[in-house]
């Protein structure tokens, strides 16, 4: 990567000053690519976006809860997209939502008792509901366990929600993802910075829906 | 209306002008790993996922052939969290493992996207104390942790926005410090 990221350097040539400053202006070039990538894609998705926020905010009003998941750093935003919903910042309304990606004793029992590919489709099976709301994230679109939790939790009638990079990978493929969003980066770095706004706005709209709705009732 | 984004665009841009407190970071940062550092993380909320997706872009890096850092969450380990939490109070939960897990050449790194954290100060004053090159990530509002050597601070207060930021903080962090540490001359 540095040898294709930043050509000028070779071994034993650079003093540490022109370095830190070499990568202060790549930093800078990365923050703005940043800018450029979201705007591009939420420019794109906003109306998929709206269409996605309404069915996830029809699910809560019906009493569904949110399952989320993925792996590596993409668990750790699954548990994010968890916090996000259910302890939002700023007094919002906190709705029920759960990571998959958090219980280390079901994890590694699924893991080795039967493989890694059905540690996300197992718990869809075991908690998942008609009313509920899948969201799994990737970067490749490729995981096997995410591609099986998809087909689980379309089988079984809860809204399913995609965040994947690159050009989508076989999550594009699948049948199974009513709402899908790519992030058209080559950078595993970009994709995941893009799909953490678009969790957000997720969130921000499908709060904005549910609120509007509670008003139009009360009306 | 179309979704707006400039509340997002600003606090890149205050980043982008900001780059060379980050440069200098990690140039501290690759010394310690240099030095055989480990990389201690923690954070509160959806900063604790932050904790733990900084762990796992050291430990397994997405680039083939980047080398593995050391580097934990002291956010993941619930059995020890809950029982210093029960026992001493929330506000000791990274402060007691920094004190019995960490050494004198490792690294700090605390997340609060809330702004001031009691925890993660707390966190950053033991490790401060222990001798550990100590980095926040703040956000705009609360004051900054004075234990921190380098603070990089997200220029938001709505803690969603400082978290994106701090997402693309940590991304360029961990590419940073595999670049000084392929030029060991910069490390001396």
């Amino acid at each position: 990567m540095t040898e294709t990221l930043y050509p000028f350097l070779r071994e034993g040539e650079t003093d540490t000053e022109s370095l830190i400053e070499q990568v202060r202006r790549s930093t800078a070039a990365k923050a703005m690519e940043v800018v450029e990538l979201r705007a591009r894609v939420v420019a794109a998705e906003e109306e998929r976006l709206r269409a996605c926020a309404a069915a996830m905010a029809d699910r809560f009003a019906r009493g569904g809860r949110l399952l989320a998941f993925g792996n590596g750093g993409s668990a750790t935003d699954a548990q994010a997209v968890a916090g996000a919903f259910c302890a939002p910042a700023g007094g919002a309304r906190p709705l029920p939502a759960l990571s998959l990606t958090g219980d280390i004793a079901v994890i590694t029992a699924l893991s080795n008792d039967v493989g890694p590919d059905v540690v996300f489709s197992r718990q869809v099976a075991a908690f998942g509901r008609p009313c509920d709301i899948a969201v799994g994230l990737s970067t490749s679109g490729n995981s096997a366990n995410l591609l099986r939790a998809f087909d689980t939790a379309a089988a079984r009638g809860l809204l399913t929600v995609g965040l994947a990079g690159y050009d989508g990978g076989r999550m594009a493929e699948l049948d199974s993802i009513e709402h899908l969003f790519v992030v058209p980066s080559p950078s595993v770095h970009r994709v995941q910075e893009v799909q953490t706004t678009l969790c957000h706005l997720l969130w921000e709209l499908t709060v904005e829906t549910l609120g509007r709705d509670m008003r139009e009732e009360s009306d | 209306m179309a979704i707006a984004l400039e509340s997002r665009t600003a606090p890149l841009r205050h980043l982008a002008e900001h780059a060379g407190d980050v440069a200098r970071a990690c140039h501290a940062m690759a010394v310690r790993f240099h030095g055989g550092g480990r990389l201690l993380v923690f954070g509160d909320g959806t900063s604790s996922s932050d904790a733990q997706h900084v762990a796992v872009e050291f430990v397994h890096p997405v680039i083939v052939g980047k080398r593995a850092l050391p580097a934990l969450a002291l956010t993941a380990d619930v059995s020890t969290m809950t029982g210093v939490a029960a026992r001493d109070g929330f506000a000791e939960v990274y402060a007691h493992q920094i004190r019995h897990l960490a050494a004198p050449g490792d690294i700090a790194l605390g997340l609060a996207a809330d702004g001031d954290d009691a925890a993660v100060r707390r966190g950053l004053e033991q490790a401060r104390g222990t001798g550990l090159l100590c980095v926040a990530m703040t956000a705009a509002h609360g004051p900054p942790p004075e234990a921190a050597h380098h603070v990089l601070t997200a220029a938001a207060t709505d803690p969603r926005i400082v978290k994106e930021v701090h997402v693309t903080m940590y991304h360029v962090l961990w590419e940073l410090v595999h670049v000084f540490l392929q030029q060991p001359g910069t490390l001396r």
